[in-house]
């Protein structure tokens, strides 16, 4: 325990100082300590508590919380009492300068408290309502959130979907989506109807004071404001199920209502097992502006599920990319599930479908197309029109120089990229140019003299070494690429994708496990290495002008 | 034995018609045209409208070159919705052009098409070819012939299928897209030898159709062979008795089918003396790339081939030619994904 009663001594004189009166420790644990005290704001006597931690260097700041009761909802100020003092962008402060601290987090405190008992005064309680969820998510009897698949505003009917408690003895309401939704798997759920209610003024719906709960009889105060047909459908006998939603300035805070009604005596309402939960918006336009983006109406056709595709196609589902083709006619086998995005319970499966299904599972919003398809095939004959990038991660030159000699007949413009890694941790490259330009993959394919050949002309090892391993027998031979890398070339091949940007990256990785096996590197590694481990060329640079590919 | 393959590469590229600089203009052009077109149509709501555009000619093909005198061009072939039984030939033509009359181009009546050309410090620059389609019941289409000012039995509708050439032609390469890369590119040395021998006559329809018939999978890395191989296959085909109209004397002639269309000569037009001239001209052609294969010198081929081709064909500095290159087939690259 840091905090001794001298020490305790110099923060309650330090209150002092700061205007407070009656200060006495009441908690003194070895985690935390707690003052209470009164402070007097304008004419209003308060009843606060100070709470830090008890040691030398914190890393949480000092808590102030109000603890008179009762005490109407404030601004700022939590349904626990306790004063919203940070600014939820992140802080950073000297934990161990203690006193200065107290200062100013007691002067942020009282600031908020004035601004938010002035606002009381003025019934102006625009930012309660903005921050209502946040509010009533401290309160003890509104629990668990139920997920809401869809924006409430923009669906005319919603449906919720029950599951058996743990025990089997009743059912918990856990999402509501418009009855078409693909991520919820409906086989052992109850679907019911939900009543949604928009609330017209906000000032409608009553604030728990702090500390209090939201009650029935909360709930019937909304009732009796809304229309005699909303009244009479929400308080008939039977199970409800109601989606509340409360305006603010940001559009609207939900509840979830759960009860039954029951009429002991006539016109006598009786609730029974009322309930009040939170929501998590899960649908894909909010979820997007949680992470600054906007969904973007581009089609990404991804050639090859593999390790180096499915972590690619994992990036650019969550970046706003709405529509996908992922191309690959193979089964995922275990030897490939340490760096692969599906798993050992995909082992088996077609790659592209299974890929599909567990982003689709994953990320709300997404149009997800698979396809057990050679790549060329699939350009051939099933290419969609609007496929603006197709990304190839095959591996295998042969078959990618194939496929962009036939992406180059096409007559709309796309945006190609295709990367590989190098073998042990040694890295990896990623050409991006497009099917109208100069500038290929094949270009790579020429030595200084403009002959043809069959090692690119910027790779990371000496050709002719025997770099694969073998440890289960002949057809077990294999050649070690690390996920690592793989990650970081999936993220630089998808900030290209997205951004549309042109030209032949080189990543270079860790060189300790090829030095460990006798691989021989090239000066373009160590160029690269050197050079913070990447190397930009722009496809002019790498332009040859004999390509029978792209100059045609 | 030389093979200058690099070199030939480096000629294709100062002949081939730059499909990212010259061609990006057409493009914009064609694009420019087609949606002036449709607005314009749209004004007059019962009047023909736009249905849709569809390449036609080289740049559908990808086998145009750059042109002789600068003047490059596109045709566009452009299917209307109107009934040839209400509209003439010539008034639906008279109805495209005056749609797209503006002043920094010239619109004209031609007897297949309506041609829009673009003019640099007075001379042509650009011309978009505009064919005109319609459509019946059963969804044939039909051309729009005739000129202004023909005389009337010649403003016809004439049955055709604008895309069955270039479906055809392409189709024979659909899986092999190193064959159609070389289908191109002899064409267009093809075409370039025609415009330096001076054989405007040999239309670029028939050399295509040629190479179309006889170009075979030999070597994707020997242009010079396989042009050999297209070259002899030619010359073998005049044997077609014919007896000259005005001389009344007899000689063979060469037939080049227009794919798919047994029987109908794309040359038929040419005369005893062009035909004769032509063969000569193959002759020689021939005598050069037999030359080019049995040159132990890649310099000395180039020079060849210079003389042959014209500019274009690039001669290297001796440092490009110098180093033996052994050729490998089967790597192991070391590269996944």
């Amino acid at each position: 325990m840091f905090y001794d009663t001298q020490k305790l001594e110099v923060i309650k004189s330090l209150l002092s100082e700061l205007g407070a009166q009656n200060i006495h420790v009441t908690k003194n644990s070895n985690n935390w300590v707690s003052l209470n005290f009164d402070f007097l704001i304008d004419v209003q006597q308060v009843c606060l508590a100070l709470t830090f931690e008890n040691r030398a260097n914190w890393t949480t700041p000092p808590i102030f919380t109000v603890l008179t009761r009762p005490m109407p909802a404030l601004d700022h100020i939590s349904q626990s009492g306790q004063i919203c003092t940070t600014d939820h962008q992140g802080e950073n402060f000297e934990g161990n300068k203690h006193k200065e601290l107290i200062s100013l987090f007691f002067e942020k405190a009282i600031h908020i408290l004035k601004q938010s008992f002035d606002n009381l005064q003025l019934n102006n309680r625009t930012s309660l309502y903005n921050e209502l969820e946040g509010y009533l998510g401290n309160i003890q009897n509104i629990i668990g959130d139920v997920i809401l698949h869809c924006d409430p505003l923009l669906t005319s009917q919603l449906f919720g979907w029950l599951k058996k408690s743990p025990k089997g003895n009743h059912q918990v309401l856990e999402q509501i989506d418009d009855d078409n939704n693909a991520y919820i798997n409906r086989s052992q759920l109850t679907k019911v109807k939900i009543h949604k209610v928009l609330l017209d003024d906000a000032y409608i719906f009553p604030i728990p004071n702090i500390g209090d709960h939201f009650t029935e009889y909360d709930f019937l105060k909304i009732i009796n404001s809304l229309s005699n047909e909303n009244k009479q459908s929400l308080l008939k006998q039977g199970n409800h199920y109601v989606l509340l939603g409360i305006p603010n300035e940001h559009g609207f805070a939900y509840l979830v209502l759960s009860y039954s009604i029951w009429y002991s005596f006539k016109e006598r309402v009786s609730f029974n097992d009322f309930k009040v939960s939170l929501t998590q918006r899960a649908w894909v336009d909010y979820l997007l502006n949680r992470t600054g983006q906007e969904q973007k109406a581009r089609h990404i056709a991804i050639i090859g599920c593999g390790a180096l595709g499915s972590k690619i196609a994992e990036i650019l589902a969550q970046t706003g990319v709405n529509q996908f083709s992922l191309i690959d006619p193979e089964f995922l086998k275990t030897d490939n599930i340490y760096r692969h995005s599906l798993g050992l319970q995909y082992v088996n499966t077609y790659k592209s479908i299974s890929l599909a299904k567990k982003l689709l599972a994953e990320r709300p919003g997404l149009i997800i197309s698979p396809f057990i398809d050679y790549g060329e095939q699939w350009i051939k004959s099933k290419i969609p029109k609007d496929v603006d990038t197709i990304i190839l991660a095959v591996g295998h030159t042969p078959t990618e120089i194939s496929i962009i000699k036939t992406i180059h007949e096409l007559d709309i413009t796309i945006q190609i990229i295709t990367g590989w890694l190098e073998p042990y941790d040694l890295g990896g490259h990623f050409i991006s140019f497009n099917n109208k330009n100069l500038g290929c993959l094949n270009c790579l394919y020429f030595d200084e003299n403009l002959n043809k050949s069959l090692t690119p002309k910027y790779k990371f090892i000496e050709s002719g070494q025997l770099i694969a391993k073998n440890i289960t027998g002949c057809a077990g031979a294999f050649t070690p690429f690390s996920s690592l890398n793989c990650m970081k070339l999936a993220s630089y091949i998808s900030d290209y994708a997205l951004n549309q940007q042109l030209g032949f990256v080189s990543l270079s990785g860790n060189h300790q496990n090829a030095n460990k096996n006798g691989v021989i590197t090239t000066p373009f590694y160590a160029v690269v290495n050197s050079s913070n481990g990447i190397n930009i060329l722009s496809i002019k640079e790498i332009y040859k002008e004999v390509c029978p590919c792209c100059n045609t | 034995m030389a093979n200058p393959q690099k070199h030939y590469a480096k000629f294709h590229t100062n002949i081939r018609l730059g499909r990212y600089d010259e061609e990006s203009t057409l493009r914009e052009k064609r694009d420019l045209l087609i949606s002036t077109l449709k607005d314009e149509l749209k004004k007059d709501p019962n009047g023909p409208q736009f249905v849709e555009y569809f390449n036609q000619g080289s740049y559908a093909l990808g086998t145009g070159i750059k042109p002789k005198n600068g003047d490059y061009d596109i045709d566009v072939g452009v299917l209307l919705d109107c009934d040839k039984e209400e509209y003439g030939s010539v008034e639906i033509k008279k109805i495209v052009r005056d749609a797209l009359t503006h002043t920094n181009r010239t619109v004209t009546i031609k007897r297949p098409c309506v041609t829009v050309t673009y003019l640099k410090n007075g001379t042509p620059d650009y011309h978009v070819d505009l064919p005109i389609y319609t459509e019946d019941d059963k969804g044939n289409m039909y051309l729009a012939r005739g000129k202004e000012f023909s005389s009337e039995d010649l403003k016809t509708w004439d049955i055709s299928n604008p895309n069955e050439l270039i479906n055809t032609i392409l189709g024979k390469f659909e899986d092999d897209s190193d064959l159609r890369l070389q289908f191109r590119r002899c064409t267009r040395y093809l075409k370039q030898w025609r415009n330096e021998k001076g054989l405007d006559f040999f239309k670029s329809i028939a050399i295509t159709s040629a190479v179309y018939e006889h170009i075979t999978g030999e070597d994707y890395d020997n242009d010079n062979k396989v042009l050999l191989s297209i070259v002899n296959k030619l010359l073998n085909e005049f044997i077609h008795f014919s007896i000259d109209s005005e001389t009344s004397e007899p000689y063979f002639r060469l037939v080049i089918n227009l794919p798919a269309h047994e029987g109908v000569d794309l040359i038929e037009k040419l005369t005893k003396k062009q035909m004769e001239y032509l063969k000569s001209k193959i002759e020689d052609l021939k005598s050069s790339l037999e030359a080019v294969n049995e040159e132990p010198d890649t310099l000395e081929a180039c020079k060849i081939l210079n003389t042959t081709f014209g500019t274009e064909f690039p001669i290297p500095e001796i440092h490009e030619v110098s180093e033996p290159v052994t050729q490998t087939y089967y790597t192991q690259e070391g590269k996944s994904a």
